[in-house]
């Protein structure tokens, strides 16, 4: 049964899913474990490998990474875990094309700087992975973004972009009130990425955050490659946790698709002032000049009439919002003052708070494992993204987020820093299915399974 | 440091001011305004103008676009390519995009690969034009926009003719092509 018939019968699933009991989803002993591997255990990829090891439908067989920092710790987790040591890769940047000749190796997870992902992606598809994790973004310019679809068509694979808030508690609560009609037709959409970057971007060398304002060859963790964006680009360069999640309310590349761009960039100071601020003028990188404007506005129009605003500011002091707005013809959600408003449900012009709304429209999903998802990192999301990527492998289905989405949420990057480059020019959006997202039909949480 | 006693001192002869004056029901704001602040009434008109109406703007108030598509492989920046529509000359020269007169003044780098020009014309008031070219590499990345209201909308209208200068290809040949509206044309 393929994905779409599983949709089909999805009341018929959901019956036989309640019948049994809930650890056996993932704790089956007598089912094949899925054999996995990571490309990538920083920080981030070891915010998966901790999910992984407390899977028991998983078998972990293989981890790289070139720093030896970040695979001590690595090793660390996993013999405390009692799990057994997988096989270790390092030692060159091409360690992971070794990795992906495993034998019997059925799916890889990559969390590694995002100059490496299309190169590992395609990588993994041609040594013949049917299954491909890569944390966002999935290229650089759109060239690349067209090759991993061309890839992931050519070898029949699936290429998930672990797009984690697309599995936020209350963005799917608020996906599911979309998809009951409570907001009405939806006409607009706001999202993006705020958030205050710069103790990431800048470190001493040694801690992961903050401390000094060293990156490159001097920084540690993702200031020793993220920072080197914001020297050489211009644009949205992290669109993919505000567009994921409203892109899922109006079934982007599923009956409706991106059209035009266009951008626009505030002058950059702040990753300058920070520099001042802390190391002083005479600083070495005081001298640096930053091309990432301090606030990038992004809009996009949609085949379906609706319009879409997106931000990013990692550059300036602010507390983190992801500034989502999800307006249709009978009200809207804001999660900045976290209110809703209904008309015939509100009271007239006033805002109602949005906890009772969320909790009474509590996704499935997050009634069904919202225990399990306790603990995991980013709020319980990354539990949900890296469950519905697994399920997928086990059972051979399209992962709910496919390479489709992948590329529509994150060639916004690269248009939007040509749009930027144009003088603000509306430029033409690609479309990635090459027509099919006419007939594609949703199938991300449409249901408590994955 | 201001002298806010004399200020209040100010404000005091005005108010006595209107209180001790007379005032007629049905006075202008602008008169009682002059009454108190000139000091002398002018005549005003009160004829009653009609309200204004709201309606579509003759700017907005236009045809349908017209949509065109070529593509096109560059040898080189040097090799103009262009093409004519009805009366207007458009293309590539030098790297830039062209509509008659108008010179786009960022040079497009294709490295000899394949380029697609958009043109959309789209038909403005009193027989005005508004058109915009678009050149596109292979991905589908817009790589430099033109926009021109030169022309009149009958400019646009007559055969196509799609010339190119095959000096660095002459094995490929040359001459007019023409084309329809959305057609693609590979040269």
């Amino acid at each position: 049964m393929n994905r779409r018939d599983f949709v089909k019968n999805s009341s018929l699933t959901a019956a036989a899913i309640s019948i049994l009991p809930e650890q056996s989803l993932f704790a089956n002993t007598s089912a094949p474990k899925l054999k996995i591997a990571i490309i990538g255990v920083g920080l981030r990829g070891q915010n998966h490998l901790e999910l992984l090891l407390k899977r028991d439908d998983v078998e972990l067989v293989a981890i790289c990474d070139v720093d030896v920092r970040m695979l001590d710790t690595a090793k660390n987790m996993i013999s405390k875990s009692g799990k057994p040591m997988p096989k270790i890769f390092t030692g060159e940047s091409y360690a992971w094309k070794k990795l992906l000749q495993i034998k019997d190796l059925k799916a890889v997870l990559i969390a590694t700087p995002w100059e490496w992902h299309k190169l590992m992606i395609i990588g993994a598809l041609e040594a013949g992975l049917k299954y491909v994790a890569s944390e966002v973004v999935i290229g650089i310019n759109l060239e690349d973004h067209w090759e991993v679809v061309r890839a992931a068509e050519k070898y029949d694979a699936q290429v998930m972009m672990l797009e984690n808030v697309c599995y936020r508690r209350d963005v799917l609560a608020v996906l599911n009130m979309v998809r009951q009609g409570i907001f009405g037709e939806i006409l607009h959409l706001q999202g993006g990425y705020q958030h205050d970057l710069r103790v990431v971007k800048f470190n001493d060398g040694i801690k992961p955050y903050g401390g000094g304002v060293e990156f490159n060859e001097k920084g540690f963790s993702e200031a020793k490659w993220r920072t080197n964006h914001s020297v050489h680009r211009n644009g949205d360069l992290y669109p993919t946790h505000g567009i994921g999640p409203v892109a899922q309310c109006v079934n982007i590349n599923r009956g409706n698709r991106f059209i035009k761009l266009s951008s626009f960039a505030t002058k950059s100071r702040s990753l300058h002032k920070y520099i001042v601020d802390n190391a002083g003028e005479n600083h070495p990188n005081a001298k640096v000049n930053f091309r990432l404007g301090d606030i990038v506005t992004t809009t996009i129009s949609c085949a379906n009439g609706e319009t879409i605003i997106l931000q990013h500011d990692t550059n300036s002091p602010r507390p983190y919002s992801l500034g989502f707005r999800v307006q249709g013809t009978n009200g809207l959600w804001m999660d900045i003052n976290n209110s809703i408003y209904i008309e015939g449900k509100s009271k007239p012009h006033a805002w109602d708070s949005a906890k009772e709304w969320l909790d009474k429209y509590d996704h499935p999903l997050w009634k069904k494992y919202g225990n399990d998802a306790q603990g995991a990192g980013h709020g319980g999301m990354d539990f949900f993204v890296l469950h519905a990527f697994i399920e997928s492998a086990k059972r051979g289905e399209p992962t709910p987020l496919d390479v489709y989405d992948a590329a529509a949420w994150s060639a916004i990057t690269p248009l939007s820093e040509q749009s930027i480059e144009l003088g603000n020019e509306t430029i033409d959006f690609p479309d990635f299915t090459g027509g099919k997202w006419m007939t594609r039909q949703p199938v991300f949480a449409l249901n408590d399974d994955y | 440091m201001r002298d806010y006693s004399r200020q209040s001192k100010d404000l005091f002869q005005v108010n006595s001011f209107i209180l001790n004056y007379h005032f007629d029901i049905g006075m202008l704001r602008r008169d009682i305004f002059n009454l108190i602040f000139n000091k002398h009434l002018e005549t005003v008109s009160s004829a009653v103008l009609p309200d204004p109406v709201v309606y579509t703007p003759d700017y907005v108030a236009d045809g349908a676009p017209m949509e065109y598509s070529f593509t096109i492989t560059m040898q080189s920046k040097d090799t103009p390519a262009f093409l004519q529509i009805g009366k207007v000359k458009l293309g590539l020269n030098k790297g830039c995009l062209f509509i008659a007169s108008l010179i786009s003044e960022r040079e497009i780098h294709t490295g000899g690969k394949e380029l697609e020009l958009i043109l959309t014309v789209s038909p403005q008031p009193n027989g005005g034009s508004y058109a915009k070219l678009i050149a596109k590499d292979q991905y589908g990345l817009t790589l430099s926009t033109l926009k021109s209201t030169q022309h009149l909308t009958s400019d646009w209208s007559g055969p196509i003719d799609l010339h190119k200068n095959f000096t660095s290809s002459p094995a490929e040949g040359g001459g007019l092509i023409e084309t329809e509206p959305n057609q693609k044309t590979t040269l």
